[in-house]
């Protein structure tokens, strides 16, 4: 079946395109961001020179701070999952660090009744650190493994539980932990070189998660976990990966603050610290790495600044009054300001590497984009590409919903390199039947086959096997970049699609017109924009076939014609069998060389466009019986 | 079997408490998707206002509605002042408002009054007990009993009855189709939130007789045991916070009769255990959310 | 000055004892028992005559890093007890010709923040405190002794966390520790013939469990028994499975021991006393910080350790008077306020016995102070960080407390 004329093609031709782009995401974003990062601790260090040593307290509290919000920001910020846990993980491995670093003759007083034999043993602080980050990795995989498979306020909930039952047990395992009774003596670090090391480190981490493959699957699971379903992203292991990574990084950060106080106890990594830390992640942008370190400094400092007014000093010629919990009213206030004037945080999307690098973009003339269109953003046009693989069939497919049954025994069979399309009145069933088919939907009865292959199981493994869709309601990657949106469709191809082969993402988004606007974020496009955005989304996944549901609803009828043109570039473009989901009669017979009726969940009719046309039952169906 | 009993009705005397609440945190979340940590603020505000009505010897006939409406004032002032204008918002972006709240009514008592703790004492019937054959039966327990199933079949009356009742029932269900049919998205909130507060306001008022002290962060502790009890439920679901609330209460009395001392202190733990795997078992069906979106 | 008064003159005994110890950190040690013969003493027949025996260089720096949260119970009263003492100090000449200094910073913040506390700590130091006054728990305690690292003595004036007792780290504690106290109730409920007892304990902060499991010890090991430990947690509203297992016991116990106090002991007692048990009930200075007696009547007949109490012996109750004089309203509670000027006191006596302000020279000369405060008689001499003082057990009688015994306890608990 498969065209030999293809074989002759290399794969490797499709460049991989995600490694050089991640090279050039990543450096100017981490140059960027620790160049800000420099600066700020040099103004720190300008500070603390003029006055108190708590000023260097002030400095490392808030470099150990930010380690601990870039560690909330890998998973929360790129998942779009809120964990009350991450603290939980935090206090395992601060624990375990300090039950191997404090020293013995200390330990036989505090906690003589030890298990393990660790009152005898005592590791140099940097080991006994080692292992707590080790620790805190496995709780993190293994409180992963149960919060990852959740989504939404479940994870949520199953990660506060988690950060209790950890309080709960170090306050009643007092042989271990000594309890409530904080565990003193732990060796503390001295200076600011951990600190600004593991800032540096934090914001490495952060930058290159957000970058990797797993970061950006991660990310557009966050921003919509069906349609990432849809491009062939699964949404269990990017998620457990990113758990796993911030965990670590927490990890880090509770020890680092552990040796920064000097003791630990069951509440120092509290709900409402959890809290505190969320705040500060917010407040800046939870979503950039620039907005975790303004949201860290601005809390820090602000709460800062009103614990020494809260003391009532003379300042700025003026004796202020003694003000008990002015910090936390500066929290609570700064919090909810933002929020309800910016729930996106006082810096929304904006990081400053992205920033760095669309200025060099802009300035830099020779940005050489294959098929780069005139100002008028025309369409290129891409070579065409040879159908290959089988059909799709349905045999027998079928759901019923609670007696209802809204699709019924549906066979057909579409094939490769055709224009297919399926009509219907409304609530005849078609968008059931596309749901059903992509796996969103288990059916009841039947199969889909592709070529010599059963299609099963969940959406995105069925987009991997060749089915890649679009949406009736537009389901592009919001705040993702154009270019973005279809380069994670492409990455996910490298992978599982790579027998097949592929359209350059810059050739899509010429294909598509999209050139031009390739780095504004999806959500600024206008509704046709949209629609093209997404089929080119779908095209980059190298499917088999396309299924476009509805890909004119909403639109006029000469933006229509425009539409039907597109989806026959695309689909030659990229050698792909279409399946039309429509209910305009027009549009489709326009488009399709073969056509399917669905009404009420049933097959109705079947033909050519000619054939469907002169169908009565099809008249009837559409028109009702008086135009019979 | 008499501390088997005993037991079960000390548990429903807490569970009733936690069950007032309960149904106010879930009905906000059927509403807008809001896990309301603000709402044990509403409890903080009655007990300040029974503190100063009880200094000024005002009677506790009067102290308690005063209570109560203070409660459901505060709790649209929040919904007006803050959750209105997030309420498109993620659950996040809410749940973090929320909690932005909280902490700003904890300083504002701390710095309005003090974070010394203010008393106030308790009536008598507050700690009546009478023997009923082998049962040590507390006045306080029935009335609280009473009061809240008075409160459920009140609750359930006016969700079946009133325009109101059937707007939240819509909004709960798909609330972009409940305002195609007219629903007023505000005012169904806004009422919310007034009919949460209400119940949080005699919640509160049955809980405040007995502990006899207003401190600024004393809202947390049972708004947390709330929640608990309407994620046992299963969120949105007003019956299951009722069910959620009464079982949250019957099983803390059960564990803390029944652990071994040294276990004791784990009670809040083993209940999170069995919500984390009941979460991992079937977390579609415990949030009783319409969680297929359209698609 | 209207303020000369018994806190001055307790400020002058001080003084007197303090000068007995010496001037010299070396030869401190061996003149101690010296410092002993204070105690005992109402008057202060040497007031006039020591002061002018040390001349400091400098003035006395003392910070208080106060928890205003939930150490707010004992640091509210703490604060203005110290205030208070500072002020009538300096109004009769100060110390060493120099006027005494105090400098109050909260550290308390919610969501609580160690880091926070310090940085204030910190800065107290930046500015000069020679002593530092230390809040009443040990999540805030520890993080300061941190940052003191030994360098200045740390008083910590309501706390009876043993963990906050160590002088090697310059770390002492105003009054006695968990153990101490717990160990007196024991010995006070075997005095009173009680052969049975239950007790109540969280593991939400070591006050409600340290102090359980050294009852536990001291009235098993006087040949009582301990039926049961029952638990609980902060924030509780209803204790009625507690009460009515202890209800269910046959025999009931002679004693409930629990360090819990208000809102929960309030709620407790009237739980307990509505389901017809009438077991005494005993506690710890808990009871005294949220003053339990303003229960009502089912909290007459309990009993509770506390730090001191008004009597002949001491100033407690002219300190109380003179506050509300001087200030209009009264310190709260029945000893923390007193503490916080016993811990001034103290201060002021190291400051004297070491005739300087350098830390390692006030650390060393603690060793030797043994003072007569406001609330009696303090010393360190020979105990390390918890001074030996009697453990004053009160009562509820008419709706206020009384004393009904003090000692020191023959048997301390843990060794």
């Amino acid at each position: 079946m498969a065209d030999a004329t293809t074989a002759t093609v290399p794969a490797t031709v499709s460049r991989p395109a995600s490694r050089s782009q991640l090279r050039s995401i990543a450096l100017p974003s981490l140059l960027a961001n620790w160049v800000l990062l420099a600066g700020l601790f040099a103004v720190g260090m300008l500070y603390a020179s003029g006055g108190s040593s708590a000023r260097d307290l002030l400095i490392s509290d808030l470099l150990i701070n930010l380690v601990l919000v870039l560690g909330f920001h890998i998973f929360i910020g790129n998942t779009g999952v809120l964990s009350f846990g991450h603290l939980g993980i935090a206090s395992v491995a601060a624990y375990t660090m300090a039950l191997l670093a404090v020293p013995t003759d200390r330990k036989t007083v505090l906690i003589p009744n030890a298990p393990w034999g660790i009152p005898e043993i005592e590791l140099s602080p940097l080991v006994a650190s080692l292992i707590g980050i080790g620790v805190g990795i496995v709780v993190a995989a293994l409180l992963g493994l149960v919060a990852a498979r959740t989504s939404g306020l479940a994870a949520t909930m199953i990660t506060l539980a988690f950060l209790s039952i950890v309080r709960q047990v170090a306050e009643n395992r007092k042989d271990l932990t000594g309890g409530a009774q904080n565990l003193s003596s732990v060796p503390r670090l001295e200076g600011w070189s951990w600190p600004v090391f593991g800032a540096f480190i934090a914001v490495l981490i952060a930058v290159f998660f957000r970058s990797s493959k797993t970061g950006r699957l991660a990310v557009a699971t966050r921003e919509d976990e069906l349609a990432a379903g849809a491009m062939g992203i699964e949404v269990f292991t990017p998620r457990l990966v990113a758990f796993v990574v911030s965990g670590g990084l927490v990890a880090f950060g509770g020890i680092l603050r552990v040796q920064s106080l000097g003791s630990i106890g069951p509440s120092q990594f509290s709900f409402e610290f959890t809290i505190l830390i969320l705040a500060m992640l917010v407040v800046g942008g939870m979503r950039t790495v620039t907005g975790a370190i303004a949201g860290t400094v601005f809390i820090t400092v602000g709460k800062e600044v009103t614990r020494f007014l809260g003391d009532g000093p003379d300042f700025l010629g003026f004796t202020w009054p003694v003000v008990d919990g002015l910090p936390d009213l500066f929290l609570a206030g700064s919090l909810l300001a933002v929020l309800l004037t910016r729930p996106n945080g006082l810096l929304g999307e904006f990081d400053l590497g992205g920033w760095v690098t669309q200025r060099f973009r802009r300035s830099a003339p020779a940005m050489p984009v294959p098929g780069e269109p005139a100002a008028d953003a025309g369409f290129a046009v891409v070579a065409p590409q040879q159908a290959t693989g089988g059909e799709l069939v349905t045999s027998g497919l079928g759901v019923v919903f609670g007696g209802f049954t809204a699709v019924d025994d549906v066979s057909i069979t579409v094939a490769p390199g055709r224009i297919h399309g399926l009509i219907g009145p409304n609530g005849a069933g078609k968008t059931t039947f596309v749901n059903l088919l992509t796996g969103i939907v288990e059916p009841t009865t039947g199969t889909v086959r592709l070529g010599d292959k059963e299609l099963r199981g969940a959406p995105y493994k069925r987009a991997r096997d060749g089915v890649a869709r679009t949406f009736q309601n537009l389901r592009v990657f919001p705040s993702l970049s154009v270019r973005e949106n279809v380069a994670v469709a492409d990455l996910v191809a490298h992978d599982h699609r790579s027998h097949r082969v592929g359209v350059s993402v810059d050739e899509l988004l010429a294909l598509s017109g999209l050139t031009h606007m390739a780095d504004r974020s999806a959500a600024t496009l206008d509704y046709g924009n949209q629609r093209r955005l997404e089929i080119a989304r779908a095209a980059a996944l190298r499917p088999d076939f396309l299924l476009l549901d509805e890909p004119t609803s909403g639109m006029s009828s000469s933006e229509s014609l425009e539409m039907v043109d597109h989806v026959r570039r695309v689909a030659t473009a990229i050698g792909a069998g279409v399946l039309v989901i429509d209910h305009d009669l027009g549009f489709i017979t326009n488009i399709c060389e073969h056509i399917t009726v669905l009404d009420q969940g049933a097959v109705l009719a079947e033909g050519t466009a000619e054939e469907i046309q002169r169908d009565p039952r099809v008249i009837e169906a559409y028109l009702g019986s008086g135009h019979a | 079997m008499t501390q088997f009993v005993q037991n079960l009705i000390d548990g429903l005397g807490n569970g009733s408490t936690y069950a007032l609440l309960a149904v106010g945190v879930s009905m906000l979340f059927g509403v807008m998707h809001l896990v309301n940590f603000a709402h044990g603020e509403l409890l903080t505000i009655g007990a300040y206002v029974i503190y100063g009505m009880r200094s000024n010897d005002i009677s506790w006939w009067a102290t308690i509605p005063v209570a109560i409406l203070s409660a459901v004032m505060l709790s649209m002032l929040i919904e007006f002042v803050a959750f209105r204008r997030v309420r498109t918002a993620s659950a996040f972006t809410l749940l973090l408002t929320s909690f932005a709240i909280e902490i700003l009514s904890h300083a504002a008592w701390r710095i309005g009054v003090s974070s010394t703790p203010r008393r106030f004492e308790a009536p008598d019937i507050a700690f009546k007990v009478v023997e009923i054959g082998p049962f040590n039966i507390e006045v306080w327990d029935v009335v609280s009993i009473a009061v809240a199933v008075a409160c459920f079949i009140g609750t359930a009356i006016m969700l079946r009855t009133t325009m109101f009742g059937l707007s939240i029932r819509a909004a709960s269900e798909d609330f972009d189709a409940a305002r195609l049919m007219g629903v007023k998205a505000n005012r169904v909130i806004s009422g919310a939130f007034a009919f949460a507060g209400l119940l949080a306001g005699i919640a509160g008022a049955i809980w405040l007789v007995r502990r006899g002290q207003a401190d600024p962060r004393m809202g947390a502790e049972p708004l947390l045991k709330a929640v608990i009890a309407a994620i046992i439920g299963g969120l949105g679901s007003l019956p299951g916070a009722v069910v959620g609330g009464l079982s949250l209460g019957i099983a803390e009395v059960y564990f803390r009769s029944w652990l071994p001392s040294d276990l004791q202190g784990l009670t809040d733990s083993f209940v999170f255990v069995v919500i984390a795997i009941l979460f991992v078992v079937r977390p579609q069906g415990l949030f009783n959310v319409q969680s297929a979106e359209r698609v | 000055m209207r303020r000369t008064s018994a806190v001055a003159a307790f400020a002058a005994l001080a003084l007197v004892a303090a000068a007995c110890g010496g001037d010299d950190e070396e030869t401190a040690s061996t003149e101690a028992p010296a410092a002993t013969e204070a105690p005992g003493a109402t008057e202060a027949p040497g007031a006039t005559t020591a002061p002018g025996d040390c001349v400091l260089d400098e003035p006395l720096k003392i910070g208080y890093a106060a928890d205003f949260d939930l150490g707010g119970i004992g640091d509210v009263p703490g604060t203005k007890g110290a205030q208070f003492v500072v002020d009538t100090i300096n109004a009769a000449g100060g110390v060493g010709g120099q006027q005494v200094e105090l400098e109050i910073k909260q550290i308390s913040q919610t969501p609580p923040d160690p880091a926070a506390a310090q940085r204030a700590v910190q800065e107290l130091l930046d500015g000069g405190a020679d002593i530092l006054l230390g809040p009443p728990f040990s999540d805030y305690g520890l993080p300061l002794l941190e940052v003191t690292k030994g360098s200045v003595p740390v008083l910590f004036v309501t706390s009876t966390e043993i963990t906050l007792s160590d002088p090697s780290q310059g770390a002492f504690l105003v009054s006695f520790d968990d153990r101490v106290q717990a160990s007196a109730a024991a010995e006070f409920a075997t005095k009173q013939g009680y052969t049975s007892a239950v007790t109540l304990s969280s593991s939400d902060i070591p006050y409600l469990n340290i102090t359980t499991a050294a009852f536990t010890e001291v009235f098993t090991g006087a040949g009582g028994t301990v039926d049961k430990d029952l638990s609980f947690n902060l924030g509780d509203t209803d204790f009625s499975a507690q009460v009515n297992e202890i209800a269910a016991m046959d025999p009931q116990p002679d004693a409930v021991y629990s360090a819990f106090f208000l809102p929960e002991a309030g709620i407790f007692l009237k739980q307990l006393r509505e389901a017809g048990v009438e077991s005494t009930v005993i506690s710890a200075d808990g009871f005294d910080a949220s003053e339990v007696w303003t229960v009502g009547a089912d909290s007459e007949g309990v009993f509770f350790t506390s730090h001191t109490f008004p009597g002949p012996d001491n100033g407690v109750q002219q300190f109380l008077d003179e506050y509300e004089a001087a200030n209009g309203e009264p310190v709260g509670t029945v000893a923390f306020g007193a503490l916080g000027a016993d811990a001034v006191n103290i201060a002021v006596a190291a400051t004297l016995a070491a005739c300087s302000t350098d830390g390692a020279a006030l650390i060393a000369a603690m060793a030797n102070v043994s003072v007569d405060t406001v609330t009696g008689t303090t010393s360190y001499v020979g105990v390390g960080g918890t001074p030996t003082r009697d453990v004053s057990i009160l009562t509820v009688t008419d709706g206020a407390p009384a004393l009904a015994d003090a000692f020191y306890p023959s048997v301390v608990a843990g060794g």
